[in-house]
């Protein structure tokens, strides 16, 4: 398990991650997703021992990072940026990898990389972003590490790759005690293959729950009354997060359970209600809305 | 579990990602090892004769032995090149994510590196220092002491490796582009060695009373102490031999190994500070100018202070006699500016972060204006600055331009003999004690603060009666140096302008003069050279060209005492007023086979006061008051001075100038001269002093059919013959 408790981290006067305290839970897929600059990245290089915390605690199974090795051995970083020695081919970056790594898979790897159309002997500068992020997973998930964190590691996948990579990552986790840690802003794909999410803006945490529960408790309703008095009232009622007038129709994101927000607004015998699902990439941004990272105030 | 292995495999990675650095490294070594070895061996064998030394010499005394100084600078370049390789992956963050994110120490990854720095040194050199030695053997050239100095030659260059490589691995490690990584190792390398040369640039040129009397005093400030903290200036050090000077037989000077253990002990220091440095080196630190933010502003100023100094003193030397503080000023501003610019703009890799840091570049400002205001006004009270007597332990003196002889002295500090200046003799050895004629005439000196005026000279300035009238003021002034040397043990050196012409200070310096503590300080013979054997003594008078008496014990017993004792005697008003009649040069018997450089002394000179000496030197075969009778000369060439009008000005020209030299052959005219004329280099060890010479002439002596240019005459001021002055 891994504990953030309230963790700062400045860059001179710039606050990269403000307080947060967050919890990973052991064989869960966590998505870490924010606004640009949420200190996503800041908090993976701090969770894998890279940055030192300026205040607050990492523990990764109960353990410091910042200079354990025996620590970190259960981590695999995935940078945005990946680096590779320079003219190594992905044969000599494993070999790279075997070096740190003792529980390295050296038969799984050479398995992969022909399953990923992968040349073995061909040197990683001549590779593209997407395949040198392929090989960045497939390096982590053969060091058999405990813990993998992935900064952006989705976004320069081909779609039948992110299904390739999910699907590893579903062997991996159906195999042994695994547990990846994604921050993207690819909420959809995060969707599918997340179990928990937290939500990073401006340096803090917005919020942490696993998807479902997030999607149980935030929904998306469409709805419209007969008369402005019953309108009111039901919007006086109910949890909003956002909401919007098109014509006599109400489109609202609101918290709580779907069958007590549907009874709330039934009570008033609506003309018309219906709940809609609701994304992530709906959540997100209704999250970060309602903390002034409003689209409209961006766009318009 | 991880440590041991893993620590091995990082090297073994180290190495493979840097392997094009043993490659550049053996093309060099190789031409600066083998190919340099090999031409030379060449060369030996097909021209022995142009060669001192045989094979064998210059492998085992010259190749691994003097050589290594040489080899010593490429040895420095490839450390620099092994530090800012293995090190500048902690200038780039993507290289950084994934070192630090490994499961490995810090401090691993430090020696790692530091380790696979110097092996990728050390196994091409040692490689390439094996072929040479292989080369050896097959010339049949390879002895036992071989093998020592191949050992040493590798050992010491190691040495130097590290220390440089630790100096240039902190560098990398304290910024955060590898173009200030290179500025870094450079400023680290040599910052205590540049700002040792800087204040005795500064001093030199604000202060008139500075003066340094060692001959190695310079080359003491520059390495050691707190100014020879640096790579560069611990190097020098090793490498300068302190005999450099003397006057030996010829010889492959190695270095000294005293040194080695300040270079051991410094490369362990620095290794351990960059260590630190490595450890509390933060991540996010990668791009930044400077890895530390608080250091930064440290940096800059002591970076951008010396180097507006370095400018002001730049055109302050470049346009010397054009207001020389108005263009030191301008180049202290001008340097300022552009260095606090300039290093703005490097720390931030952005032209527009010039201004980003107002508040330093008014703080820097203010440092570098309180300093230069400090040193133009003497602030600190540098040029006026006199012990009290109860500071004073002794005293040395030297009378400049009095008797200035050179000497060649034993210097058990360099164990050996050295050849040094008349003004470093007495600083060193004289101890004056009890004669309060020394502290009264060095405050007063330093009260007045008389100095010489500097003018820029051009053709015509001898109409300017502002120039006559100064040329004329300092017509007597006259430079005299002190050494106080103080209880606590420390010496200050001052070196000051007098002014004879004024009674007091000349009463004064004739106390000093006269002190015979003030003579046994300033001349080997009556010093250290007291007991020494001195079998031979050349005498020269006034028209003898030099007559050596072998002596017996006896005799020698009886000049010495007897010169001794008349020196002694001797007065600065009789060196003033009278006129030497010759010269005595004492030698030892283990100089005896050439006299060029073999006495303690140079020539001393006779006056007629020694009447002793004289006498026992009549005794001994020579009559130091010999007249030269009229038939040995059959002509006298006189040789009009145009340039010399001011008197006091020497010659330097060694031929005669036949166009403007006239030449007498009447038996008459050639007795008139004769009779007025003195020998040169009987004046000029006393001619700052003295004022019976008239310069304007040079008179040559022509015997039967030859002019005897081996010494020059002057004409006794006021006596030149009319027939002289009318034939001009």
């Amino acid at each position: 398990m891994i504990t953030a408790t309230n963790v700062r981290k400045y860059f001179g006067n710039i606050v990269a991650v403000d307080d947060i305290s967050v919890t990973i839970k052991e064989g869960e897929v966590f998505g870490l997703i924010g606004t640009n600059g949420a200190g996503k990245s800041t908090f993976l290089r701090m969770a894998c021992g890279v940055l030192k915390p300026d205040s607050g605690t990492i523990l990764v199974d109960e353990n410091p990072v910042y200079e354990y090795p025996r620590v970190k051995a259960n981590i695999f970083y995935i940078p945005d940026d990946q680096y590779f020695m320079p003219n190594a081919t992905p044969v000599e970056a494993a070999q790279f990898y075997k070096d740190y790594y003792t529980a390295f898979d050296m038969n799984k790897f050479h398995k992969l990389i022909g399953k990923f159309q992968l040349e073995p002997r061909r040197k990683i500068n001549t590779f593209s972003k997407g395949m040198k992020k392929q090989l960045s997973v497939l390096l982590g998930v053969c060091s058999k590490t405990k813990y993998m964190f992935c900064d952006e590691t989705f976004d320069g996948l081909d779609p039948v790759m992110r299904q390739a990579v999910k699907s590893i990552f579903a062997g991996e986790l159906a195999e042994r005690n695994f547990t990846p840690v994604i921050a993207s802003h690819n909420l959809r794909e995060l969707e599918d293959i997340c179990d928990c999410i937290g939500i990073l803006h401006q340096g803090g945490v917005l919020m942490q729950k696993d998807l479902e529960e997030m999607k149980l408790n935030i929904h998306n309703i469409q709805c419209a009354f007969r008369n402005k008095e019953d309108e009111e009232i039901v919007l006086n009622m109910l949890d909003i997060v956002k909401s919007e007038k098109r014509g006599t129709l109400n489109v609202m994101t609101v918290r709580g359970k779907k069958d007590e927000i549907m009874d709330k607004i039934r009570s008033f015998s609506p003309i018309f209600a219906e709940i809609l699902p609701l994304t992530l990439e709906e959540i997100f941004i209704s999250e970060t809305e309602v903390v002034g990272y409003d689209i409209k105030k961006i766009i318009f | 579990m991880i440590s041991k292995k893993l620590f091995f495999k990082l090297i073994k990675q180290d190495l493979k990602k840097r392997i094009w650095c043993p490659l550049i490294f053996s093309i060099v070594y190789f031409l600066v090892l083998e190919v340099n070895m090999l031409r030379v061996i060449e060369n030996i064998t097909a021209f022995p004769n142009r060669y001192t030394y045989t094979i064998s010499t210059y492998i085992n005394d010259y190749f691994f032995g003097t050589y290594i100084a040489a080899i010593a600078i490429v040895v420095c370049f490839t450390a620099f090149v092994c530090a800012i390789s293995g090190f500048s992956y902690l200038h780039s963050k993507v290289q950084l994510d994934i070192y630090h994110s490994l499961p490995v120490s810090r401090s691993q990854l430090f020696w790692s590196r530091y380790v696979s720095g110097i092996l990728l040194f050390l196994i091409p050199f040692v490689v390439h220092v094996l072929i040479c030695a292989g080369i050896v053997i097959a010339r049949g050239e390879f002895y036992t002491n071989t093998i020592v100095a191949i050992l040493n030659y590798v050992g010491v260059e190691l040495i130097i490796f590290v220390l440089t490589y630790s100096v240039s691995v902190l560098a990398v490690i304290l910024t955060g582009y590898i173009i200030l990584s290179i500025l870094g190792s450079i400023i680290l390398f040599s910052y205590s060695f540049i700002i040792a040369v800087l204040v005795n640039a500064l001093f030199d040129r604000f202060f008139h009373t500075f003066a340094l009397y060692y001959a190695s005093s310079a080359e003491y400030i520059l390495t050691d102490g707190i100014l020879g903290i640096s790579p560069l200036a611990m190097i020098k050090r090793l490498f300068t031999d302190p005999n450099e000077t003397i006057i030996a037989d010829e010889r492959f000077y190695k270095y000294n190994p005293d040194c080695i253990w300040v270079l051991v002990v410094a490369a362990i220091v620095y290794t351990v500070i960059a260590y630190i440095a490595y450890l509390k080196r933060a991540s996010e630190a990668a791009g930044k100018a400077i890895a530390f933010s608080a250091a930064e502003p440290v940096i800059k100023t002591l970076i951008v202070i010396p180097a507006a100094f370095f400018s002001g003193i730049f055109f302050n030397l470049l346009l010397i006699n054009n207001n020389p503080d108005g263009w030191f000023m301008f180049g202290l501003v001008f340097g300022y500016i552009i260095f606090a610019c300039l290093i703005e703009i490097i720390f931030r890799m952005d032209i527009r972060g010039i201004w980003m840091h107002k508040k330093q570049f008014v703080f820097n400002a203010i440092c570098t204006a309180l300093m230069f205001i400090i040193l133009k006004n003497d602030v600190l009270g540098y040029n006026t600055y006199v012990p009290a007597d109860s500071q004073i332990q002794s005293c040395a003196v030297s009378i400049e331009s009095l008797m200035p002889l050179e000497y060649i002295v034993d210097l058990p500090e360099y164990k050996g003999v050295y050849y040094v200046s008349a003004n470093e003799y007495r600083m060193r050895t004289m101890e004056m004690q009890g004669n309060p004629s020394v502290m009264e005439l060095a405050r007063l000196a330093a009260k007045n603060g008389l100095r010489y005026t500097q003018y820029h000279y051009y053709d015509g300035i001898e109409q300017d009666p502002e120039y006559c009238a100064t040329m004329e003021r300092e017509q007597s002034y006259r430079g005299i140096s002190f050494a106080y040397k103080l209880k606590d043990g420390k010496t200050v050196y001052r070196r000051y302008v007098i002014d004879i012409a004024d009674t007091n200070t000349l009463k004064l310096l004739m106390n000093i003069f006269n002190d015979p503590s003030y003579k046994i300080g300033s001349i080997p013979l009556f010093g250290d050279g007291w007991d020494k054997e001195y079998n031979i003594v050349i005498c020269t008078n006034n028209w003898d060209t030099s007559t050596t008496i072998e002596l017996s014990a006896k005799q020698r017993s009886a000049l010495l005492d007897a010169y001794q004792s008349e020196y002694m005697a001797l007065t600065l008003r009789t060196v003033m007023d009278t006129c030497p009649i010759g010269t005595v040069r004492f030698l030892c018997d283990r100089n005896s086979t050439d006299t060029m450089y073999n006495s303690d002394t140079d020539t001393m000179l006779v006056y007629p006061q020694f009447e002793k000496t004289i006498a026992l030197l009549k005794e001994y075969g020579f009559d130091m008051e010999a007249t030269i009778h009229l038939d040995e000369v059959s002509g006298i060439c006189v040789t009009k001075n145009e340039n010399r009008a001011v008197a006091g000005q020497s010659s330097t020209e060694t031929t005669i100038p036949e166009d403007l030299t006239i030449e007498y052959t009447d038996k008459e005219e050639i007795q008139q001269i004769l009779n007025c004329i003195l020998r040169g280099d009987l004046y000029w060890p006393i001619q700052n002093y003295t004022n019976f010479y008239d310069t304007r002439y040079d008179v040559y002596l022509k015997h039967e059919d030859y002019v005897s240019d081996l010494y020059k005459y002057y004409f006794k001021i006021g006596e030149i013959p009319e027939f002289i002055v009318s034939d001009e």
